[in-house]
């Protein structure tokens, strides 16, 4: 399996706070790998820094090869990296339809992959003219996802997509991930352990902003110990 | 209740606690003496101590005094810049020079000016001429330095973006005017009545509109202000205000500055040092730390416990009250008033003297003035030719302000004080900056 | 609720807010009714939607340039005078064979395409460096508004110019309820009205329209969906200018150009925008007609009975103030501005 994006030693300040004191982390092709932390420990600094939205200051990341570096976000955002943020950043003011327009880069994206996108999030489908502030948290973190596979993305960062949601919601997006690993390569932030660990093939553990532990999620699954002491209670 | 905000504008007070006193003493000792001496040089014959020092101070040229006065000066600067090399930080002297010692030179500059002037061009202080001329000149520096100052101290330190600070000065120069016109009231209540006015104004402004957001805050007070100015030019109440040509009112003769200028000056002097002390009080006092928090980050502030509002209304008051002073003043000066003091230009030019200055700094807004008054003083008879295209300085002053408005806020945004401020810090540690550059996002 | 695409979502809110415009207009129109006989009534409507358009004018490009990019462009009236200038200027300059209705056109063009070239010009180079100081920003669009306004009075002075002669077809008065009122103004209204429907359809219908009206709600998630929105930053200013620009000369022949053309307009357009809610476009719309039918009416009222139209100019203040303290978001913004 061939790493399709892989940060080295990675360092990013926000103001004169240093978040990121040296992050590196490698994801594989096709695999879904999950980033695990603390709060604070900088997971959300880590993608954010991955898509230029706040420019490292040492490290490089590499994206298929490619340097990041220095490129603005939306160009970034080009090469086929999606984003789904934490706050599901969907456009209330705007249709479903209208949302996922949005995100093509050709005409013809959308069309090609509705039947896809409609699959995988039928609800979409229902709701298809109506506008993203009338869906619900669940509804619209579908929408936020499929959003992100509008455009060829291959690489997918999703930022605690469970985040306030019921159990019962977080099964459907569950699956709706795991469905993505046909199709592309997600990573993951996730603080849900119970969720991350199904989820991942992969993980990285991050403290303070450096990389602390990487390796097969399984692995860690079996852990006990590990996991206790840089999770807390699961 | 004080809370651990840095200060970074104020000078942190090492030692004993400065003594204002001091200064005020100080510089009383060094008026008074040019004084006296001049009284005793005078050869009137007229009894009473006043009619010595006024025909003393009018005697043509009055060199003597104006020397003695530079002789002090220079006194008083070799006196500070010592100050800071004696190393003891216990000697209260020391200290307060360092403190005081470059302002009251400043201040002692201004007072001697009008004699400096006059010895200079050997005209006298008191009749028209040269020296008279300038005096004018200053007076109207000294105006909009007040009102500079007040409105820094709205913008710069409280952090309120305020459009409709022309309001307060046209307002203390329409009250004033139209009382002692109209009802005919003496100086002394007429004025106080203005400042009065503006402070009930203030207040009123602060209570109804300062809970909304600032952009709509700022849109506000540029309406308010559009207000004023309509009711003035109207028609309707011509009678009363004289509309577009506004109105005129006699004056008490030890005020006229036709005739008594060089009473005006001080006057005017005078009012612009209370002014910049006051502020300068204040904004060293625990007040004045809470107000720099909340320009800084007024939710934090609030989060501290501090009433944002009330601290907010009592810079909006406090502005008010001194730009109606400085309008006072200037319906006095020109003994008339008209809707121009109302107008967008009572605005701008103050909002540009402080961003010159700098904004935020206790002198910034006293050296933008005086640089743009003096600066269009001096030019208004040059002309700039580009090819064959000519451009009388004087007559498009307006241009050159608004193109120094960009490139002020595009290049020198800390404005004159604050750049060299930066430089000077930058000079001293070298090491912190490079630092802080790494540490630096894109 | 279900909708078709493209049609505006009525949210409660919008409802109500909508339900309060169109009672105002009704107050307004039943105080025509009763102050004025037909004749005035017809002539006071109209110029207020006259009005009301010019407004709409310089104010669409206000409303969408502070949605999308937060800048408070102060210098917007500024673009209007330079607009009437610019086409006064192409006018004169044609071949003096041209026909009129030829110089006309081609001045309309010339000012909507400099405004916009000179917005796309006043955005890279002066507000793009300001975008992390917004109060500056705001300095920086007073002084340029400023600057401006002395440049054209240096070059022009300040007396202004003679309107120029719009197409003889539109030269004429027709008549309204036994009054008259001129054919031009009628234009302006019209036009006003097309390019009202215009701008509509471009933020309905069109990718460009779906990328501004998200890119007001959440600029950076535009930006990681792969748009670079800081060409779309300068292309909306730009167009914002542009619209401004040719209203200006499209008032032309009517209003002539003088140099404070600008700074008149400012006020009523931040009035408008305030009104109608900050980036709100509907509303800028929709309050853009109320100000101007209401400043018709007041102005009727003032004249009729002070002989003077002062508190034409007074009651929209009022009525600013009143917003403002009311409900600063205005009747169509978002509750937190």
């Amino acid at each position: 399996m061939s790493t399709i994006l892989e940060l080295q030693d990675l360092h990013t300040f926000i103001g004169q706070y240093h978040i990121l004191q040296g992050v590196d982390l490698a994801v594989g092709e096709g695999s879904v790998m999950v980033l695990l932390g603390r709060n604070g420990a900088g997971k959300t600094t880590t993608l954010r820094s991955i898509l230029g939205l706040w420019q490292p200051a040492r490290g490089r990341v590499v994206f298929r090869g490619q340097v990041l570096n220095g490129c603005p976000p939306h160009e970034i955002a080009r090469r086929g990296i999606g984003y789904v943020p934490e706050y599901r950043a969907i456009f209330r003011q705007l249709t479903v339809e209208e949302n996922l327009k949005i995100a093509e880069w050709r005409k013809g994206q959308l069309a090609a992959r509705k039947k896809m996108i409609f699959e995988l999030f039928p609800d979409l489908e229902k709701l298809y003219y109506w506008p993203g502030g009338q869906l619900s948290g669940g509804q619209q973190q579908m929408l936020a996802i499929a959003r992100a596979l509008v455009a060829e993305n291959s690489l997918l960062l999703i930022d605690e997509p469970s985040e306030g949601l019921a159990p019962v919601l977080i099964e459907q997006v569950m699956e709706a991930i795991r469905q993505l690993r046909g199709h592309t390569t997600v990573l993951l932030v996730e603080q849900n352990f119970r969720v991350a660990s199904r989820l991942g093939d992969f993980y990285t553990l991050i403290e303070d902003g450096r990389t602390v532990h990487s390796g097969r999620m399984a692995d860690l699954a079996a852990d006990q110990a590990l996991v206790q002491r840089y999770l807390g209670a699961a | 209740m004080t809370a651990t905000i840095t200060h970074p504008g104020a000078r942190s007070t090492t030692g004993p606690a400065a003594r204002p006193l001091t200064l005020a003493g100080l510089l009383a000792v060094l008026v008074l003496i040019p004084l006296l001496l001049a009284a005793l040089s005078a050869e009137s014959e007229s009894a009473g101590l006043a009619a010595a020092v006024q025909a003393g101070v009018c005697a043509r040229g009055a060199g003597p005094l104006a020397a003695l006065f530079a002789a002090e000066a220079v006194l008083l600067a070799g006196a500070t810049a010592a100050a800071y090399f004696l190393g003891s930080r216990r000697h209260w002297a020391a200290v307060t020079l360092r403190q005081y010692g470059w302002l009251a030179l400043s201040l002692l500059a201004l007072i001697a000016a009008p004699f400096l002037i006059a010895w200079q061009t050997d005209s006298s202080v008191c009749v028209r001429g040269q020296a008279f001329f300038w005096q004018s000149i200053f007076i109207e520096a000294f105006i909009l330095a007040s009102l500079a100052i007040s409105y820094n101290l709205v913008f710069g330190f409280a952090g309120v973006l305020s459009f409709g600070h022309a309001a307060f000065f046209g307002l203390g120069a329409y009250t004033v005017g139209l009382l002692m016109l109209h009802l005919e009231w003496p100086l002394l209540p007429a004025v106080i009545a203005a400042l009065l006015i503006s402070l009930l104004t203030g207040l009123l402004v602060s209570v109804v509109a300062l809970r909304i957001h600032g952009l709509y805050f700022a849109i506000f007070t540029l309406t308010f202000a559009e207000i004023f100015y309509v009711l003035a030019q109207n028609r309707i109440m011509a009678d009363i205000t004289g509309a577009e040509d506004g109105f005129t009112f006699a004056v008490p003769d030890w005020i006229n500055a036709t005739q008594n200028r060089l009473t005006f000056y001080y006057l005017a002097l005078l009012f612009l040092v209370i002014c910049y002390l006051l502020v300068r009080q204040l904004m060293n006092s625990p007040a004045g730390r809470v107000l720099h928090a909340i320009r800084d980050n007024e939710n934090r502030a609030l989060s501290l416990g501090f009433n944002t509002f009330a601290y907010k209304t009592m810079a909006i008051v406090l502005g008010g009250v001194l730009a109606s002073g400085a309008g006072v003043l200037r319906a006095l000066l020109n003994k008339g008033a008209s809707p121009n003091v109302l107008s967008s230009t009572f605005t701008i030019d103050p909002l540009l003297m402080t961003l010159i200055g700098g904004v935020g700094t206790f002198n910034g807004p006293v050296i933008g003035a005086f640089l743009l008054r003096m600066v269009e003083y001096a030019l208004r008879d040059s002309v700039i030719t580009l090819g064959s295209f000519e451009l009388n300085i004087g007559e498009h002053w307006f241009l050159i302000l608004g193109t120094l408005f960009i490139l002020i806020v595009i290049a020198f945004p800390s404005g004159i004080t604050g750049t060299l401020r930066d430089w000077w810090r930058s000079r001293r540690q070298p090491l912190q900056k490079r630092a802080a550059a790494a540490g630096r996002d894109h | 609720m279900t909708t078709t695409t493209g049609t505006i979502y009525r949210s409660s809110a919008t409802r109500r807010s909508l339900l309060i415009s169109a009672a105002f207009i009704a107050a307004l129109l039943l105080a025509n009714l009763l102050l004025f006989n037909p004749g005035q009534m017809g002539v006071v409507l109209l110029s207020g939607l006259y009005q009301g358009m010019l407004f709409f004018l310089v104010a669409a490009g206000f409303s969408i340039v502070f949605g999308l990019l937060d800048v408070l462009n102060l210098a917007q009236g500024s673009f209007f005078m330079l607009g009437a200038y610019m086409g006064f200027f192409v006018y004169g300059a044609l071949p003096p064979g041209t026909p009129i209705p030829v110089r006309f056109v081609c001045a309309l063009i010339a000012a909507a395409a400099g405004g916009g070239l000179l917005g796309a010009l006043v955005e890279r180079a002066l507000i793009r460096p300001l975008y992390a100081r917004p109060v500056f920003q705001i300095v920086l669009t007073f002084g340029l508004a400023i600057v401006f306004t002395e440049i054209i009075r240096t070059i022009y002075g300040p007396a202004g110019l003679i309107p120029v002669q719009p197409p003889a077809v539109l030269d004429t008065t027709f008549p309204v309820f036994g009054a008259r009122f001129e054919t031009y103004r009628l234009f302006i209204i019209i036009t006003g009205a097309v390019l009202m429907a215009g701008v509509l359809f471009l933020l309905r219908r069109t990718r460009l329209g779906i990328i501004i009206r998200a890119g007001v709600q959440d600029r950076e998630m535009v930006q990681t969906l792969g748009i670079p929105i800081g060409r779309i930053f300068t292309l909306v200013f730009a167009l914002g200018c542009a619209v401004a620009a040719f209203g200006g000369m499209v008032a032309a022949p009517y209003l002539g150009a003088y140099p404070s053309m600008g700074d008149q307009f400012l006020i009523n357009t931040v009035i408008v925008v305030v009104l109608g809610g900050m980036s709100s476009f509907e509303g800028t719309a929709i309050a853009s007609i109320l100000v101007g039918l209401t400043r018709a009416t007041v102005e009727q009222i003032s004249l009729q009975y002070l002989q003077t139209p002062v508190l034409a100019s007074l009651s929209i203040l009022l009525l600013m103030i009143v917003v403002l303290l009311v409900r600063p978001s205005g009747l169509f913004g978002r509750e937190n501005g």
